[in-house]
Order: structure tokens, then C-alpha cells, then sequence
């Protein structure tokens, strides 16, 4: 199973990169493979190429704000949810987003 | 461009009498502003408050990470203020706060170094380990110490 995620937060400075981890050790945790582009203050960092697009199964978007490039995730399912959600509980959501794919 | 170009000892308190929110956010943008590396204090807490309008910077775990990316900002900054009393921050898990880091960032565009270490430090605030050394540090010297963790 393979996952690619975007976060982004109004100042990209704190919870853009939070969440970013929270994913990573929820994918960890769970025995999923993620890559989490940031958003932030610098730009986009870890960027989400459209091959790694191809070869994943899901994307989670953890975003309070408007994203540059969103398009390239009408391929596959996408879950859109706030930062909060992510920091608040990334197993959770990682989980409901695989819901998205077996349904 | 290390950490403790971002902090030094004056820009923490480990011992804060503050009890509401926004005493905590007058106290940071006093402090910043007493180091001269504010354009104004009044426009910076301005910009903080609006901030935490937008929604809680109560991260959770009793910490909470209010900032502004503003003009009013001279010199990139943190402040670290560990509360005597808990604060009720409106945050994620419902958690009151105790610690607080405070950040700066003028209003700037492109790959900064400062960006770098506060997105490094950001990440750095999910670890276990790294939240409670830093609320159980005994002085401001184990604080930078700590700090020093999220340098390149």
C-alpha cells in the first residue's frame, strides 16, 4: 500500500510540518509506504511528481488552505481534511482513507 | 545561520506568571521587542492574535506554537515560555497548554535558512523524547542546549 499526502497550514511554518510527521510515523507505524510533500513557507518541499502519483494507491490532503497544483490528484482517491485532523490522529485518518480504496 | 541566532537566554522564561492567553502572547511580543528584533511589538501581537483567530495554535500535548510571518519582524525568533500554571489554548486534544514557543518570521520569500530550522523544529515537536526535555529542562542553558538539536 502506498500513500502520497500534501500538508499545508496558513503560515507554513508549524503545523504544515507537524502534520507531515504525524503522517510519516502513522504510515510507519501502520506498515504503509507515504511520501508527504509540504507546502510551507518555503514553497513546496518533498514535491509529489506525477509518477509517484501513478504508483500509489490513495492521497490525503492535509490543508487549511488553498493548494498549488491539486489537479494532479484527480487520478486517484483523495481524502481532503484539515491539518487538525492529521495532528489529532493520523492513524485514523490514514485508515479512513484506505476505506476510500476498497469501497 | 544556527538555532541560537534564532534564541538566546532572554528569550526564554521557564517561569511565567502569565494566566491567560493572551498575557502569554503580550509577553512574547514584549520580550522579542526588549532584544530589538521587532519593527513593532504592537502590530507583531496584532498579527499573532489573528492568527490564533484563524484557529487554535494549541498543538496539543500542552504545547502551544503561536506566530506571525509579518513585517512588523525584524530579526527571525523564538521564545520559549513554560507557564507556572496551565492555560486553557482551545487546542487540538483539549489539553490546557504549559509550554509555549513563541516565533517571529519577517515577511520574506524563497528557501531561508531560518524557515528550515523553525519547519525542523515544527517536526521535531512530534517526538516524545524532544517535548520532555524541553519541559523538564532546569535552566535556560538545557533549553539551548535542547535547542541545539534542531540546527543544521
Amino acid at each position: 500500500m502506498k500513500i502520497v499526502a500534501v500538508t499545508a497550514c496558513p503560515a507554513g511554518l508549524a503545523h504544515t510540518f507537524m502534520a507531515k510527521k504525524a503522517l510519516e510515523n502513522a504510515a510507519k507505524e501502520l506498515g504503509y509506504e507515504i511520501k508527504v510533500e509540504t507546502q510551507g513557507a518555503m514553497g513546496i518541499e518533498n514535491e509529489i511528481t506525477e509518477e509517484d502519483i501513478a504508483n500509489s494507491d490513495v492521497a490525503i490532503l492535509a490543508i487549511d488552505s488553498y493548494i498549488d497544483k491539486i489537479n494532479r490528484f484527480k487520478k486517484i482517491p483523495t481524502i481532503e481534511v484539515s491539518t487538525k485532523v492529521a495532528l489529532k490522529d493520523s492513524k485514523a485518518l490514514i485508515k479512513k482513507a484506505l476505506d476510500k480504496i476498497t469501497k | 545561520m544556527k538555532v541560537r541566532d534564532l534564541i538566546n537566554i532572554n528569550l526564554i522564561n521557564l517561569n511565567s506568571n502569565a494566566e491567560t492567553k493572551d498575557e502569554v502572547l503580550k509577553e512574547i511580543a514584549k520580550m522579542i521587542n526588549a532584544e530589538n528584533r521587532l519593527n513593532s511589538e504592537e502590530l507583531y501581537y496584532e498579527k499573532l492574535l489573528e492568527r490564533e483567530r484563524q484557529f487554535s495554535t494549541g498543538v496539543g500535548y500542552g504545547i502551544a506554537i503561536p506566530h506571525a510571518k509579518t513585517d512588523a519582524v525584524k530579526i527571525p525568533t523564538m521564545t520559549i515560555i513554560r507557564l507556572k500554571s496551565q492555560i486553557e489554548w482551545q487546542s487540538i486534544d483539549d489539553k490546557p497548554v504549559s509550554l509555549v514557543i513563541g516565533l517571529a518570521v519577517p515577511e520574506c520569500k524563497g528557501n531561508n535558512i531560518h524557515l528550515k530550522i523553525i519547519s525542523n523544529l515544527s517536526m521535531k515537536l512530534m517526538d516524545d523524547d524532544f517535548r520532555s526535555s524541553l519541559k523538564n529542562a532546569d535552566n535556560e542553558d538545557e533549553i539551548l542546549n535542547i535547542m541545539d538539536q534542531v540546527s543544521f
